[in-house]
């Protein structure tokens, strides 16, 4: 029995020599058990599900708010902050991930450390790749360019990201913006793959932006589902008499696709309401009222809803020269 | 990828309006038959009764109360507490079922639905306000909770309090109208209104076939919305059902998401008339209501643009810019102080291992410029191997130190993680170390090349020597156990 423990003893010094950092004499050996970890990482390499929980935790999810925003101070109610992500502090945080079972202490276990190591070396590159996986599965779309310069991103902190749930955000990298296309129509637009967004937590105000390349404009959108119908002017006067004006934007229609013009008819639309002073308005004799004035015999509900939908609001950042 | 911005998809948005997304069965009650006949080559039938099966099943959906109120609304407009200029917005609610409006029908009969025309909405929603409370004494907007019971007329359900009142089972005479898993004494909320208001403001069924729409939009550029957004698929279907009244401004207003469901007889006319001459008005309407929100509509502009182009108000330094990077201000002339807020950093209390109080600086991953220093040497020890000191202000950085604590604490506490991750180890540790050992076997016993082995015995010494070849060590101690046997 003692036997067979300092034959384990023997095998151990020689895997920790041989895992040693190695001065130059002993480098053939060092070599050689490189060979040996990498054989032993092409048998054994990273399950896939430790790729991605890694790479999710490289995407900060999970980690608590308090580490992301030290002070309340840095993210004021109704406030959006870009930043650019430190990869530095990622690897150690994915390295504390890798850390469980780690020999710790003044003495550690000098294979066991080779073996850390080179468990590290393996994992994290492994866990940066998966990165641009995660948010592709979830729409059945392929992974995202990996980032060509560091992650970038932003937090929103605004009612609107639990008033309105679908935002949507359009990110360019520098010189490949709409207005550089409107400039130079040589230039394509690109967009940066998004990697993360979604808000922190359920019904909160705090929403967290993760792309991949350096941003230059964030353009956040109103989501098309929730565009609201509205009209463009109501009044009603004491006897219940009603005014009221629809800024309609004509539409031609071929086979299944709909073009709006940008131009705007007003259309007197005052006859749609009830006239009993609630401010009711029939839809049918509305839809009437729409399809005169594009000529058409009716509305579908599907023409309705385009027609009565306001326009997309949407509000551009753009990075300002660095100092 | 070339072409203007107009031709690019994934710029130009994409929404596609569609007039209805109908359910392949509605939701209630169905039964299936199958029968068969056996006929000989003359058509005669060979056997006497007909081979006949029964089969019952139902097809369920939210009716009187949504089953998962926090998945089955995606968003209400005007939203939940907002106050802002309403007046001219029809209230709308966008619902992530996006046959969900077409599953039942405000029509008593069901007749075969047609994709082609428009189907009228069960769903609708409601907005009554402060001026219909005090035009009608006794109107609550605030819905009240009871049973689905409470829908249905005393003889069916005993304790029901409907009394008087209209109701979708107002003239039932038993609960068959129910479907599987709906039960009388289920917790539902309704709202009753008397008659006369209904008919000013309800919809007709004219009107309720233009009153809700599919929008089928891409999520490409859409946060990750748990159950929608992350199925699996770019794309998706909401279901929008909207009211057919304005806010009036300066009053509080509610919505209801009401249910229409058989009430096509009691809907008034296109003037806001009853239906038929004489009904009486003095009655009230029992509905059931799915969801209810309140806002204000007070005149100034509320949207979304105004919202998002206000944010970051009150930072603005001297220059009128304002402050968008993820940083604290300071007001002070320390120029170490400045310049560490300017890098991101934030001053933390710190109680050392030996108890003093001290700062430290902290800065998490976020950091307001690209960061260039590069990692604590990985893979690190102890979380203070990632501690830096800085000798000029006699400060600690425990951003790095704090980040690998809280990746292990992660870890730790998330078995799916842990669990693998050690099995993973100790998987590497075993295979390294017998790729190891395997080596330095046939190293050792390389110097028995000449004795003459058993082939059996020689394959297994070749495959050793071979640092790839794992289970060697297995291999190798055969080897030398044989060895031994034999007397080598």
């Amino acid at each position: 029995m003692t036997r067979r423990i300092q034959d384990r003893q023997g095998f151990m010094d020689a895997a920790a020599t041989a895992l040693r950092p190695l001065p130059a004499t002993t480098a053939l050996r060092g070599v050689r058990a490189k060979v040996h970890l990498s054989a032993s990482l092409t048998v054994v390499p990273l399950p896939a599900a430790l790729q991605d929980w890694l790479a999710r935790l490289r995407l900060l999810k999970g980690v608590p708010f308090g580490y992301l925003v030290p002070d309340e101070a840095m993210l004021p109610p109704e406030s959006i902050r870009f930043f650019t992500l430190d990869r530095a502090w990622v690897d150690t945080l994915v390295d504390g991930a890798l850390s469980i079972g780690r020999t710790l202490g003044r003495k550690p276990d000098l294979a066991m450390s080779g073996l850390e190591s080179g468990a590290a070396d393996h994992a994290q590159p492994l866990a940066a790749e998966a990165v641009t996986r995660m948010r592709g599965r979830g729409l059945g779309l392929p992974p995202a360019m990996p980032p060509a310069g560091p992650i970038t991103g932003f937090l929103l902190r605004s009612k609107q990201v639990s008033d309105t749930p679908g935002i949507g955000v359009n990110v360019y990298p520098k010189g490949h913006t709409p207005a550089d296309h409107d400039h130079d129509s040589s230039v394509d637009i690109q967009l940066l793959d998004i990697l993360r967004f979604e808000a922190l937590g359920a019904a909160s105000d705090v929403m967290i932006c993760l792309v991949s390349g350096e941003a230059w404009r964030v353009d956040i959108h109103e989501p098309p589902e929730q565009l609201h119908y509205g009209i463009d002017a109501f009044t009603q006067a004491e006897g219940g008499a009603v005014s009221a004006v629809k800024n309609l934007h004509g539409f031609t229609q071929s086979g299944d696709q709909v073009t709006l013009s940008p131009d705007v008819t007003p259309v007197d639309i005052s006859i749609a309401f009830r006239s009993n002073g609630q401010r009711v308005a029939s839809l049918s004799a509305l839809s009437g009222i729409l399809a005169r004035a594009n000529a058409m015999a009716a509305l579908d509900a599907a023409e309705m809803g385009f027609a009565m939908t306001q326009g997309v609001g949407m509000v551009s950042f753009m990075r300002g020269d660095d100092k | 990828m070339t072409g203007s911005a107009t031709q690019n998809p994934l710029l130009n948005e994409v929404v596609t309006f569609i007039q209805n997304d109908i359910p392949g069965f509605g939701a209630g009650m169905y039964r299936l038959t199958v029968t068969q006949s056996l006929t000989d080559a003359t058509g005669a039938a060979i056997n006497d009764a007909p081979i006949s099966l029964t089969y019952d099943f139902g097809v369920s959906g939210d009716r009187f109360a949504f089953a998962k109120p926090d998945q089955s609304v995606l968003a209400v407009f005007p939203p939940d507490n907002a106050s802002g200029g309403y007046d001219a917005v029809f209230p709308h609610v966008v619902l992530p079922q996006s046959n969900l409006p077409w599953l039942r029908s405000p029509t008593i009969d069901h007749p075969e639905p047609d994709a082609e025309n428009d189907l009228p909405s069960w769903l609708w929603v409601m907005l009554l306000d402060e001026a219909d409370q005090a035009a009608h004494t006794g109107l609550s907007l605030t819905p009240t909770i009871g049973v689905v019971g409470d829908l249905f007329p005393t003889a069916v359900y005993g304790p029901s309090t409907l009394g008087t009142e209209v109701s979708t089972f107002s003239q039932a005479k038993d609960a068959s109208a129910l479907e599987p898993g709906q039960a009388l004494d289920s917790p539902i909320q309704y709202i009753d209104l008397p008659l006369a208001l209904f008919w000013q403001i309800a919809p007709t069924l004219a009107d309720l076939r233009l009153m809700a729409h599919v929008r089928e939009v891409g999520f490409t550029q859409k946060p990750t919305l748990p159950g929608i957004t992350d199925q699996g698929v770019p794309t998706g279907k909401f279901a929008i059902t909207f009211g057919n009244r304005l806010p009036l401004d300066g009053v509080n207003s509610a919505c209801f998401l009401v249910s229409l469901e058989a009430l096509e007889d009691i809907l008034p006319t296109e003037q806001g008339l009853p239906p038929q001459p004489g009904m009486d008005s003095g009655k009230s309407i029992r509905l059931a209501m799915l969801r209810t929100w309140r806002f204000r509509s007070t005149g100034q502009p509320a949207t979304f643009v105004n919202a998002l182009l206000a944010l970051n108000d009150g930072t603005s330094d001297g220059l009128g810019h304002r402050q968008t990077a993820l940083r604290l201000d300071y007001a002070g002339t320390d120029p170490l102080v400045a310049g560490a807020l300017e890098m991101g950093y934030a001053p933390l209390n710190t109680v050392l291992r030996t108890g003093e109080n001290t700062v430290s600086w902290y800065r998490g991953p976020l950091a307001p410029y690209a960061v260039t220093t590069s990692a604590p040497p990985i893979p690190l020890s102890s979380a203070d191997a990632a501690l830096s000191f800085d000798p000029t202000s006699g400060m600690l950085d425990m951003s790095y130190s704090a980040a690998w604590t809280i990746g292990r604490l992660i870890a730790l506490q998330d078995q799916s993680f842990s669990v693998p991750l050690y099995v993973w180890k100790r998987d590497l540790h075993h295979v390294l170390m017998a790729s190891v050992s395997g080596a330095m076997l046939s190293d050792r016993l390389a110097a028995l090349g000449d004795v003459v082995l058993p082939q059996r015995l020689q394959s297994r010494l070749e495959a050793a020597a071979n640092p790839g070849a794992l289970g060697s060590f297995k291999a190798a101690h055969h080897l030398v156990l044989n060895a031994l046997k034999k007397g080598i």
